[in-house]
């Protein structure tokens, strides 16, 4: 065993397989534990940072340099027009008093480094005063932004506050439009379907020291007293995690983690699979011959030649219909039927082999000593196939990934959680000039592919050249 | 104990059917080696696996005291495999490369269960790597095949054998991958099998020379068929058919005053295919005669069981 | 080292070693072997599996493979030293045209798919520049010499028997008139009747046409029949050199004499026992201390333990390396 384990560490080719089979396998143990998110695809995972952001460590390019992480913070700082009306409570709230018929403004100014973010979010709480003299306007670096009125009905585009209580103000620049915010109503009307998307770039255009103004209106004859909470401010970025967000915001990262997790789960039960069936069928074929051997070729045949993908294509198909009534859960329909498609080759190879072996000398040795079928067969055939076997279920894997990616990828597969391949395929639906062709999107699950697929090739080689002693034997 | 009659043995690849053995009839009795002599493509070694039943005869039978081997069942079955053993050729062929040599030996110990416990297979194994000459026997039963060279592998398949007590062995060109300087105590197994425990050994090979050493009786064959057979010194100091005798002379003396015998082998260069109804040898017998082209020579006594298929006697 | 007996050399081997690197260390294949073919004179070399007869021939014509060096020595063609040689020039100026190999014909020796007689008149093609109609006359010819009807030349080496294969690769080796053979095993997987055909051709064809000839093989009945001097080998190492008569009448080295000893002989078989030698040969990555042979030599002294004996001449063209024999 050590000689077998000595002779597998001096190949190359080995050593490589095994670095990345071992990445991949631990990435996809170790899955929860890299990352929250468990299923990206559910609605609630996603917007974790604006569709498309990209990878944080791509930001050493010039091109991605300027754009902005995720940013959420709670103001500290605030300037009023007159210090006397202003008091702080205690650490987050600040007290607002304001004279009859005056207006005041209390400003929060904040330093930002970046190009513009995927939206804006500044939100605070606020408690008013019970009678309906007044209005609060918010203003985000002098664009006009929230308008909000202790009326049940306000004219639009202003919002009604409660009187008398505490209210949760929130400003969300996603949700804008000409109904909540006077920014929108005031834009052409053109373009006031577009301010929603549109207001982060107004609002923090470049690099520089912007300011969030709370302004405070009297239109009573008594003053009145405001009591508000340093507010908060948050934005999602255009740069995210390692490996960035998808279409939705969702993060990469997670993606390709669990469809490590499912690709090395599936490719692995079908190849064991395959083996089993082609095992089976292969030493049956090859090693009692005659009739047997004749029926047996001609099944694997027959399998072999079934066009594989249409198949695959039509028998999911089927399944899905007939699966609102029969519950099938769709991983095991899609592990059995490629399993099922993808044995012969496995079959053939086997076969062939047992026939060499049953033809050797050491066979017809044991034969001569009076050794049952059986016993030949456990003893002698099998040990022998053993190289091959591994190496078969090295081979299988790749094809198995590569099958249930096609899939996946034509969405006939997999949808409700990441795979690779549906990774692949949402991302070539989506990736256009717009989002620099979302590389972080794409490469991920194409070169996880390539290289699980060669690595488990490489294993599958070497296994079959340090397993396989007769093949070697020739020197 | 084994006899053959009349047993043929062909092979039918598409249209060509290969007459391997053809009409064979021969006898090995009790303590006695026989030598079975014949070039590549004579069919002896078809002949050797047919007679322990890992060929099926497409005619004829062959005898094991008396029962018809191919008909044998169950525990006769079994006990026939133990009591007939072969050898192979290439050793490194014959064996498990897997296995330990302890393992490849106590085999058939553990197929046939002649041990009662593991004590007592562990001796047999040891008994036979002895008798074998693989001493120190504890050290080759954990070596692997590929640690051992042909010689010291041929005399684990022997061991492998001898372990089942067998009372006949077919031995096919045991020695004719080995080298020249290790064969005689290849050999030399052999005929103490012989004469200590009184077994039989068919000897199957190319070489006429080393028979000579060992066996008692020797059958030549050609294409398929006998065509001389008789007691060693016989067949070896009288040979009677002209490829008997070309065999003989073609053997490469160790001696540089005897170029002139090597060199005198008279054989003449196939001139024309055989016709599939006279004498199997007439393209290159240079005594052909007319008779020889159209039938087939049977094999007839000549003097003291030593028989001859040529139309020149 | 000299070999007085030499009159008319054609090829000198001087001290050659030639190692084969290996993870562990090195396996001394060839270790210091000399020797030398006159004229017009056969030298047979003899020994057994793994005892670097192959390496010693894939030395002198170049073809060693990448993990095998020749650490010293050097090999003398007509007085070139041609391990030195520029391989081009070697190839094409030396190899087939002045000193040509023949193989064991096996399968793969002759390309399946080419005729027999193009394979032959591309070995002229690539030497000399002639014509084709003359090519394919001399092809012809070979052919003849050799006992191969000219129709034969026409067809693929498949469709030959094994002892015409044989013969069509000796025609290919003499094809270029070259001044000496070496002969690796080449008769080794035929038929004894065969061989014995195939030999006589080869010494008549060598005695009309006076090339030199190495004639290599594990069988040293052989060497007796065909060769004038007789190289033997064990372990990498010459035990034995000389006249063949010197050899075969007085072998002197315990080797020697159980090699001659292991031979069957019919006329002697009631007289002769057949004697093997006890043991295997040695390990060459760790060959013993002392001569290869004292583990399995039946008159090991401890002085053979110790020191290496050298290859020192007895009397007349007779060279032996034996502690036993030097002490005489």
């Amino acid at each position: 065993m050590n000689k077998v384990i000595k002779d597998l560490l001096s190949r190359k080719s080995f050593i490589f397989s095994i670095i990345i089979i071992g990445f991949f396998s631990i990435l996809a143990v170790a899955a929860p534990a890299l990352t929250t998110y468990s299923n990206p695809y559910l609605p609630s995972q996603q917007y974790v940072a604006a569709p498309y952001a990209v990878p944080s460590w791509a930001t050493i390019f010039p091109q991605y340099k300027e754009l902005p992480p995720d940013v959420s913070f709670t103001f500290t700082k605030y300037v009023s027009s007159d210090s006397s009306y202003v008091t702080a409570v205690n650490a987050s709230y600040i007290k607002v008093v304001v004279p009859p018929g005056q207006t005041v403004n209390v400003s929060f100014p904040f330093k930002w480094n970046w190009s513009h973010p995927y939206d804006v979010v500044v939100s605070f709480k606020l408690l008013t005063p019970s009678t309906t003299s007044f209005v609060v306007n918010l203003y985000f670096n002098g664009l006009y932004a929230m308008e909000l009125c202790p009326v049940p009905f306000p004219v639009e585009p202003a919002v009604s506050i409660s009187p008398g209580k505490v209210n949760s103000v929130v400003f969300d620049s996603k949700y804008i439009s000409p109904a909540n915010s006077p920014f929108a109503s005031e834009l052409p009307l053109s373009e006031q379907p577009l301010a929603a998307y549109e207001f982060p770039s107004y609002a923090l255009p470049k690099p520089g020291t912007y300011n969030v103004t709370v302004s405070f209106e009297n239109t009573g004859s008594s003053k009145e007293v405001f009591v508000m909470s340093l507010p908060s401010y948050s934005s999602l970025g255009y740069v995210y995690g390692k490996l960035g967000t998808d279409d939705n915001g969702a993060s990469v990262f997670a993606e390709f983690v669990y469809g490590a997790r499912f690709d090395l789960y599936l490719s692995l039960l079908a190849s064991a699979l395959i083996i089993g069936i082609g095992l089976f069928i292969g030493l049956l074929a090859g090693y009692v011959g005659g009739f047997t051997d004749l029926s047996l070729n001609a099944l694997t045949d027959f399998f072999l030649l079934i066009p594989g993908l249409p198949l695959l294509v039509v028998l999911i198909s089927i399944f899905d219909v007939t699966g609102t009534i029969v519950n099938v859960n769709k991983p095991i329909l899609i592990l059995l039927i490629i399993s099922l498609l993808s044995w012969p080759g496995t079959a053939k190879i086997i076969r062939g082999q047992t026939l060499s072996l049953k033809g050797r000398t050491f066979v017809e040795a044991a034969k001569a000593l009076g050794e049952g079928n059986l016993r030949i067969l456990f003893r002698h055939i099998l040990p022998n196939l053993m190289g091959i076997l591994f190496a078969q279920l090295a081979y299988d894997v790749p094809g198995v990934i590569l099958a249930e990616s096609g899939l996946d990828f034509l969405g006939l597969g997999i949808t409700g959680f990441p795979t690779w391949g549906n990774m692949l395929g949402f991302a070539t639906y989506n990736v256009s000039f717009i989002n620099g062709f979302a590389w972080w999107w794409v490469l991920p699950p194409g070169i996880g592919i390539v290289l699980l697929s060669t690595a488990f090739y490489f294993f599958g080689s070497a296994m079959l050249d340090v397993l396989s002693p007769y093949k070697l034997r020739g020197e | 104990m084994i006899e053959t009659q009349n047993l043929k043995v062909y092979f039918k690849s598409r249209d060509v059917v290969v007459k391997a053995v053809d009409g064979v009839n021969i006898k090995i009795k009790e303590k006695e080696i026989v030598g079975l002599v014949g070039e590549s493509g004579s069919g002896k070694t078809t002949l050797g696996r047919t007679i322990l039943n890992l060929q099926r005869p497409t005619a004829g039978k062959v005898l094991w005291n008396g029962k018809d081997v191919s008909k044998l069942k169950g525990k006769e079955e079994k006990e026939f495999r133990r009591q007939n053993q072969i050898i192979f050729q290439n050793p490194y062929e014959a064996v498990d490369i897997r296995m330990k040599v302890y393992d490849i030996i106590a085999e058939g110990i553990r197929v046939h269960k002649l041990a009662k416990n593991e004590k007592e297979e562990r001796e047999m194994v040891m008994n036979a790597l002895r008798e074998v000459g693989l001493t120190p026997e504890e050290e080759y039963a954990n070596s692997l095949p590929n640690q051992l060279s042909g010689g010291q592998l041929q005399r684990v398949a022997i061991a492998r054998a001898l372990v089942l007590d067998p009372s006949f062995i077919v031995a096919d060109e045991p020695v004719s991958m080995l080298d020249m300087s290790i064969r005689a105590g290849i050999l030399d197994i052999f005929q103490k099998l012989k004469e200590e425990k009184g077994k039989s050994v068919l000897m199957i090979t190319h070489d006429i020379s080393t028979i000579g050493y060992i066996a008692s009786n020797i059958y030549v064959m050609y294409q398929g068929k006998v065509i001389e057979s008789g007691p060693t010194d016989e067949v070896l100091d009288h040979p009677l058919h002209p490829y008997t005798k070309a065999l003989i002379s073609a053997v490469p003396l160790p001696d540089p005053s005897g170029r002139s015998t090597l060199f005198s082998t008279e054989v003449r260069e196939e001139v024309e295919p055989y016709n599939g109804k006279g004498c199997r040898y007439y393209p290159r017998c240079p005594f052909a005669m007319n008779v020889c082209k159209e039938k087939e020579p049977e094999l007839t006594g000549e003097s003291n069981d030593h028989y001859v298929a040529c139309f020149l006697y | 080292m000299i070999f007085e007996e030499s009159t008319d050399v054609i090829l000198k081997v001087d001290s050659l070693r030639t190692y084969y690197k290996t993870k562990r260390g090195s396996v001394k294949a060839v270790d210091d072997v000399s020797l030398f073919v006159d004229r017009a004179k056969v030298l047979g070399v003899a020994g057994e599996s793994g005892c670097g007869k192959s390496t010693l021939v894939s030395t002198i014509f170049r073809v060693l493979p990448r993990n095998a060096q020749v650490v010293s020595g050097e090999v003398k063609f007509k007085g070139q030293d041609i391990l030195s040689m520029d391989l081009k020039t070697f190839r094409k100026t030396i190899v087939w045209k002045d000193i040509a190999y023949i193989p064991q014909a096996s399968m793969d020796v002759l390309d399946p798919v080419y005729k027999v007689k193009d394979q032959m008149m591309e070995t002229i093609m690539e030497h000399e520049d002639v014509s084709k109609a003359e090519a394919m006359e001399r092809i012809y010819k070979a052919l003849e010499s050799v006992g191969v009807p000219p129709e034969k030349a026409d067809m693929f080496p498949h469709e030959l028997s094994g002892g015409q294969r044989q013969r069509v690769v000796i025609a290919m080796a003499l094809l270029l008139n070259p001044s000496m053979v070496v002969s690796d095993e080449a008769t080794t997987a035929l038929d004894v009747i065969t061989q014995a055909k195939i030999l006589k051709m080869m010494k008549d064809l060598q005695e009309s046409r006076k090339f030199s000839m190495m004639f290599v093989t594990h069988d040293l009945a052989l060497l007796a029949n065909i060769s004038d001097s007789v190289l033997i080998m064990y372990a990498g190492k010459v035990v034995e050199f000389g006249d063949v008569e010197k050899i075969f009448r007085n072998p002197l080295h315990p080797y020697t004499r159980a090699l001659i000893d292991a031979i069957p002989d019919l006329r002697l078989r009631k007289k002769k026992k057949l004697v093997s030698v006890p043991g295997y040969p040695p390990d060459l990555e760790n060959p013993p201390k002392g001569c290869r042979f004292a583990p399995r030599c039946p008159i090991a002294m401890p002085i053979c333990r110790e020191k290496e004996p050298e290859l020192t001449k007895v009397e007349g063209f007779h060279y032996v390396a034996c502690h036993a024999v030097s002490r005489k």
